[in-house]
């Protein structure tokens, strides 16, 4: 672009997409009302599905939490979209013009957010219902945590904007997005029943390494690929 | 009964053991390898008619 | 040529599956250890080949595609795609039937059968998100954004698996080549991969024809130019 005035750095235009996005999640409170008191019920569900044998649900409260926290992440995801493609906002966006990198960025990181804030609600329920304790410290499940919803965060944003115009898009995105998530899935449980439960063998360095290395692949596959997914 | 006897004979049934199921080898086995030609060649099969029935209905929709 | 070569490929490539099968049923000795199930291997590692090399074709065109866009190569990835599905398919289930008498069970969170199979889901999304855009710019764009994505899952799945199971057995059999093992497993090879071949090609020109279908709409009979080429 050959504009009179300075474009805004990559940077400083994500912060504007991330700021524009939380304030529009501020506003509909009732949103975001609604996708806890889902995440909360699948919690539930979890435990009345394996009975009341507290043990058993206590060594796999992890592997549910993360459960949980996917299954929620694709009504949030879908959400995300929902509001830019209702009055061709995102067209909008593009012409002003931001980079689409930028878009990128600041959506990834606004979902994620708004994934962390669930996640804060949801620990405190999973200790109490599946009477579990964090053995290594509540620091280091809320860092397994936020490093699961940014790689959560990351795909999930690329996907919910290729499925966003689709027909089919409540049955597309969790099609999609899930199986790419399985490394996530994998490495966000195992540190998630490490933490809570003890870490004997010193393992959970390598998981979040895994957990590391996801979000570094896919916020980079991101940052090159969504640019494509959006042009027209 | 001596024991040259008592030796041969467990060695006799030790090496009858051995042929039929001896130290880890796998036995017998064809019930598995049937299925998997079968599915090989019914899938392949399936996918090469598909691909011409396909090309039919193309072939028949863009000459109409 | 090229007519010719269309017709005696499938012809060749399932003639020699034929005598592949006679060769690995009956003409090749059994693995000592592993007796007749290591027949198997004959079918499931050609099958898991070809499910490699078409879905390096999809990678290969996904990435050609974002860098230069042309339908023929979003045809070729869809075919590459469709092809991989088959015989990844394929080699998963013989995959699992063959370790239920080498391992005991059809399924052990095996890095490679997990990985396979998670790939084979991400393709099969693929096709279904294909078919639900009727943009074919943009359902050509998104698809070879999600052969990326599946490429670089496929990776991420394979280490995730090999470290969820690092207590897993190692799975060398002890592997004693012999040749006709390798004169067997190699034919039938050579025979999968002209069939491969066939099929890509046959998905190929069927994906061109559907496109020249969506682009052009119904011309009146008399100028088209596809109608009578077959």
């Amino acid at each position: 672009m050959s504009g009179g005035w300075a474009r805004p750095g990559l940077l400083r235009s994500a912060l504007v997409v991330l700021q524009k996005d939380l304030l529009i999640e501020w506003r509909t409170r009732a949103r975001l009302n609604a996708l806890v008191f889902f995440a909360l019920s699948t919690l539930l569900l979890f435990s009345f599905a394996l009975g009341p044998d507290t043990r058993l649900l206590g060594r796999s409260a992890g592997g549910y939490l993360w459960l949980a926290i996917m299954f929620s992440s694709v009504l949030a995801l879908g959400e995300s979209f929902r509001v830019e493609s209702e009055n061709a906002a995102l067209d909008g966006l593009r012409m002003l013009p931001v980079d689409p990198k930028a878009i990128f960025l600041g959506k990834a990181a606004g979902n994620a957010a708004l994934l962390m804030i669930l996640s804060a609600v949801l620990v405190p329920v999973t200790l109490a219902v599946y009477d579990v304790r964090a053995l290594l410290g509540l620091p280091k499940l809320a860092g397994v945590l936020a490093l699961g919803c940014l790689g959560i965060s990351a795909p999930g944003t690329v996907y919910a904007a290729i499925t966003a115009r689709s027909r089919a898009k409540d049955v597309l995105l969790p099609l999609l997005l899930f199986p790419i998530l399985i490394p996530a899935l994998i490495a966000g449980s195992k540190a998630a029943t490490l933490v809570l439960h003890g870490d004997a063998m010193n393992e959970l360095g390598s998981w979040t390494g895994l957990l590391f290395g996801f979000n570094v692949a896919y916020w980079s596959l991101g940052v090159i690929l969504f640019p494509s997914v959006i042009e027209d | 009964m001596s024991l040259p006897l008592l030796l041969a004979q467990a060695t006799a049934e030790h090496v009858e053991e051995m042929s039929k199921v001896g130290a880890g080898k796998i036995v017998g086995g064809w019930e598995y390898v049937w299925p998997c030609y079968l599915i090989a060649w019914i899938g392949i099969g399936l996918y090469a008619v598909s691909l011409i029935a396909r090309h039919r209905r193309v072939r028949k929709g863009s000459a109409a | 040529m090229v007519k010719a070569l269309r017709i005696a490929l499938p012809v060749v490539g399932f003639s020699m599956l034929a005598i592949g099968a006679w060769l690995a049923l009956a003409w090749v000795p059994a693995e000592r250890d592993m007796g007749a199930p290591s027949r198997i291997m004959y079918v499931h590692v050609p099958a898991v080949w070809m499910m490699f090399l078409c879905s390096i074709l999809n990678f290969g065109s996904s990435f050609w595609y974002l860098n230069k866009a042309s339908l023929k190569v979003d045809a070729l990835a869809e075919a590459g795609a469709e092809v991989c599905l088959l015989f990844g398919g394929i080699g998963v289930l013989l995959g699992s039937i063959w370790a239920k008498p080498t391992w005991g069970v059809y399924w052990n969170w095996d890095p490679r059968l997990t990985s396979v199979t998670v790939m084979l889901v991400t393709y099969a999304g693929m096709l279904a998100a294909r078919r639900f855009e009727e943009d074919p710019d943009r359902r050509a764009r998104v698809s070879a954004v999600l052969g990326i994505l599946a490429a670089a899952s496929a990776v991420l799945v394979w280490f995730s698996v090999k470290w969820f199971n690092s207590l897993h057995q190692v799975q060398s059999s002890p592997k004693t080549t012999y040749p006709e093992l390798v004169f067997t497993l190699r034919w039938n090879s050579f025979a999968f991969l002209f069939i491969a071949i066939w099929f890509v090609w046959e998905r190929y020109g069927l994906a061109m024809a559907t496109r020249a279908g969506e682009v052009a709409p119904p011309e009146p009979p008399g100028v088209t130019a596809s109608g009578g080429a077959a």
